[in-house]
């Protein structure tokens, strides 16, 4: 299998148009790579962050720019990217690559999605054009705006060659709490009874069965998050000192990167591991039957997002506790293929989503990638 | 008189007019379809209002369903289609032509659902701005978007044009807080996009449909974000000397990691306009007037004004006054909403919308004042600075027939000189007919044939809006 690695948006254009079929490596060091009979697509060498002003509050960087050295120029003037991929990614991942998968974190119900702060992009279609879509400051109005229906398509539509994303400042303060003994169900009710209160939420999750790096015990806990000014963040935990449950500060590191990874639900021998997106007040209710039914869970976004670990067979039991639910779907993450949830390709809009791929890949030259439950299209 | 060509008018389809007319009848019955001369003309421009047409005829549909009969019936007949919400639009999305038939969707003005506990709500796109956060804000929530027109624009029209507003700093603008749509085709299909879930896997289809200035298809229905507001807010009235240290101060402010609500700035005529019309008690000898907005608890609030005034000093501000009531509040926010209808009543203008790096706020507004001036018009400039989103008011006399000339030269200069500082030719107000022709200025040929190949795969025959955002040269030829 060959990978190309382009240094210049227009070598890739050139490989594109060479290529009747070309699958795409997302993340940067060709860890997900799709389809071992076509060659391969590769954003690695074309890197570097090429405009960053910090009172801009944007940054516009090479797709192969690797998400570490982002966040380090980031951090070294005080912003981040508010939807927090780097907690939801482990070792190497691009930039493009964040953009390509929609990849956010915790943090993703409070401060908006990867979709939401990718203000623009570059990229190659598979006609082998050279298009850019979308802009390079916080607004842009002009023009039909691609950039939000390429973040998440999974190099389906097209190679992306640059990104511009919205930067955030990094809060004054932040601090982690957990609250032992709380069930999932109460979660979504809980958060939001927080955030009616004005505390500066930015962190909602639920574990229970699986520990938290050893902090908490096996037991059920709930994982909170509080950012903001020091005043806002000493309310917060203020109010909850105030109530009658037994708080403690989580001070051991940031075990957002557990959650958002959900490493202690690695999958053993005959098991997989399956994300569920769920309307939040649902989510709770939805985490404990799964519980009930032998899973280990972790509930994250408030209640929006569970992933669960299961014994191989479950998918088929997943698929039909899902099905019903309306605004929910399930997806493999981890396991064997024969663990995988099949999407629905009835769902109305399939036939428009179909449209998508005749504007920017007519020939289908690019392979969608094989992440289960990603836009087949 | 003007510069903006409009596309030949489709004399058959004239000719077609009392079939079309008939047809319109037969599905939403006599009272619902607008015919008359006198009567059409009331649709013949929107807010920019330059430009006219009467159309050849108004339907106004009353539910989804209708929208889907009427689309399907005139896409037989050749007639265009132009999409009208309240009419507010100020780059003529909404203008129509003498072959097209406006599609009215005030009728379509109910709430569906309200679901607290999720934080959204379903409405039709016929309902006003205002309207969806009139209905929740008993529960203590609110719409975020806030364009200046919210009492009488809808939610259509936001969605059409991804509607901004000034309290976008910090919430985002329309595509940032919609989450569906249920859209109908040009041949009358109907199609649910997005919906409550979020970030369902697949393609995101909802965020081209936003912004698309009824190029796709009719939006009949939007589930959008509501959000809890927060314990309380607190505008505060900064006035300098210069744009540049205003321009500087918002600089500084974005800079050291707090984002405000809201960051408004206007400039001396604008000051002057404003104050004569609201009372608001804005300072009357400053260059440039913040109004800054926080929100939070008490001691959030305080905090947060504190620190504003602190890197503020390093700008010399002349006035610095901190709203001490409700009241007071709701009059700096009244002068700055009602700003552009206040500049109307002492001049016509032609509001520009351009976007720049906030980093190049003070040499932009120094550039504009420039261009004005080399054409011999006065600018007033009010806008959201936190974003970087300009809106100078070119001033013109329309009973001078050679000023509307001008002044749209003018604004077309300053939107080029706002994409060269590395911004975008529109941040809230779309292209419509306005800035269809500048659209080579942000994007390159390949840009736009990539979007007009989107545009032909939703609307092959180009009949939904077609005079609009995509510049005439260039388009792809059309199969009658
Ligand atoms: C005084 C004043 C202040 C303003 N302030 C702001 C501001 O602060 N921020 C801002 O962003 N804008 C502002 N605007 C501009 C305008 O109000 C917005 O663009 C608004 O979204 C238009 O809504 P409307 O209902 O009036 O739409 P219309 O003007 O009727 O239509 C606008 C466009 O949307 C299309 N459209 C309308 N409804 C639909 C639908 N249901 N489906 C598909 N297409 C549709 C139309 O075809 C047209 O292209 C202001 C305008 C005025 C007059």
């Amino acid at each position: 299998m060959r990978l190309f690695a382009p240094a210049t948006e227009a070598e890739a254009a050139g490989i594109v148009r060479a290529h009747p079929r070309i699958g795409l490596a997302i993340a940067g060091g060709g860890t997900r790579m799709v389809n071992h009979r076509n060659p391969a697509l590769s954003a690695r060498s074309l890197c570097g962050v090429r405009r960053y002003r910090p009172q801009d509050m944007t940054m516009t960087a090479a797709a192969g720019t690797p998400l570490s050295a982002i966040e380090e120029v980031l951090a070294s003037h005080g912003q981040r990217l508010g939807f927090e991929p780097t907690s939801a990614i482990a070792g190497r991942s691009t930039i493009g690559a964040v953009a390509a998968m929609n990849l956010s974190g915790p943090r993703r119900p409070f401060a908006g999605s990867a979709r939401d702060a990718l203000l623009g992009l570059r990229m190659v279609t598979g006609l082998g054009e050279r298009v850019s879509t979308g802009g390079r400051v916080i607004k842009n109005a002009a023009g039909l705006d691609l950039t939000r229906a390429i973040a998440g398509s999974f190099g389906s539509l097209a190679f992306i060659t640059e990104v511009t994303f919205r930067t955030m400042p990094v809060p004054a303060a932040g601090i982690n709490v957990v609250l032992p003994g709380m069930r999932a169900s109460m979660l979504p009710a809980v958060a939001a009874r927080l955030m009616l209160k004005g505390l500066p939420l930015t962190g909602a999750a639920h574990l229970d069965g699986v520990g938290l790096g050893g902090v908490a015990g096996a037991g059920p806990v709930a994982l909170l998050r509080f950012e903001g000014s020091a005043s806002a963040v000493a309310a917060a935990k203020r109010h909850l000192d105030s109530l009658d449950l037994a708080v403690a500060v989580h001070d051991g590191g940031d075990p957002w990167g557990i959650v958002a990874r959900a490493t202690v639900l690695a999958p053993g021998a005959g098991q997989a591991l399956w994300r569920v997106t769920i309307p939040e007040t649902a989510g709770g209710a939805l985490a404990e039957q799964l519980a009930r039914e032998g899973a280990d869970v972790l509930t994250d976004r408030r209640g929006g997002l569970l992933r669960l670990r299961h014994g191989v067979d479950f998918a088929r039991r997943l698929a039909a506790l899902v099905a019903p639910m309306p605004g929910a779907s399930a997806s493999l993450e981890a396991g064997p293929p024969r663990a995988a949830i099949l999407p629905d390709h009835n769902q109305p809009g399939a036939a428009m989503l179909a449209r998508l791929k005749q504007a920017l890949d007519p020939n289908a030259v690019f392979v969608a990638a094989n992440r289960p439950g990603a836009a087949a299209a | 008189m003007t510069n903006i060509a409009m596309p030949p008018v489709d004399q058959a389809v004239i000719a077609r007019r009392d079939e079309i007319v008939a047809g319109l009848v037969s599905i939403l019955g006599a009272e619902h379809v607008i015919s008359a001369e006198d009567e059409r003309r009331a649709y013949e421009t929107d807010a920019l209002t330059a430009y006219r047409a009467v159309p050849l005829a108004v339907a106004l549909p009353g539910s989804t369903e209708e929208v889907s009969r009427v689309l399907a019936f005139l896409n037989g007949t050749g007639a265009k289609v132009i999409a009208r919400g309240a009419g507010t639009s100020l780059s003529g999305g909404a203008l129509p032509s003498e072959d097209a038939v406006v599609l009215g969707l005030a009728r379509l003005n109910r709430i569906l659902d309200i679901d607290y506990g999720n934080r959204i709500a379903r409405v039709q796109t016929g309902v006003t701005n205002v309207n969806i956060t009139n209905a929740v804000s008993g529960e203590g929530f609110f719409y975020a978007p806030d364009p200046s027109s919210q009492l009488a624009c809808t939610i259509g029209g936001n969605v059409a044009m991804n509607s901004g507003g000034a309290h976008c700093l910090k919430y985002g603008v329309t595509t940032n807080n919609i989450l569906g749509v249920r859209m109908v085709l040009i041949d009358g299909k109907v199609v649910e996009i997005g919906g409550s879930e979020v970030d369902a896997p697949g393609y995101d289809l909802l965020g081209l449909v936003i912004g698309s200035e009824g190029q796709l298809g009719v939006v009949t229905e939007a589930t959008v974000r509501i959000l809890r507001a927060a314990d309380g807010a607190r505008p505060m009235l900064m006035g300098f000397d210069s744009a540049e240290a205003a321009g500087g101060c918002v600089a500084a402010i974005i800079a050291s990691g707090i984002i405000p609500v809201a960051i408004e700035y206007m400039d001396r005529p604008a000051i002057k306009v404003c104050e004569a019309f609201a009372h608001a008690g804005y300072p009357l000898d400053v260059e440039a007037l913040l109004i800054i907005e926080v929100e939070g608890s008490e001691a959030e609030i305080a905090d947060l004004i504190a620190w504003i005034t602190a890197i503020a000093e390093a700008f010399n501000p002349t006035t610095t006054r901190i709203s001490q009531s409700a009241t007071e509040s709701a009059a700096i926010w009244k002068g700055r909403k009602s700003a552009f209808g206040a500049m109307g009543r002492i001049a016509d203008y032609v509001c520009m919308d351009g976007v720049i790096p906030t980093s190049r706020l003070p040499e932009v507004l120094v550039k504009i004042t420039e261009i004005c001036e080399s054409y011999g018009l006065a600018v007033a400039n009010i806008f959201h600075a936190g974003d970087g989103n300009l809106h100078p008011l070119v001033l013109y006399d329309m009973n001078d027939p050679d000023q509307l000339s001008k002044a749209e030269y003018a604004g077309a200069d300053i939107l080029k000189a706002c994409v060269e500082a590395g911004g975008c030719l529109t941040g809230e107000h779309g292209v419509g007919i306005e800035k269809r022709d500048l659209m080579t200025v942000q994007y390159s040929k390949a840009d736009l044939d990539q979007q007009m190949r989107i545009k032909s795969i939703f609307d092959p025959g180009w009949k939904l809006n077609p005079a609009k955002v995509f510049p005439l040269d260039g388009r792809p030829t059309v199969a009658a």
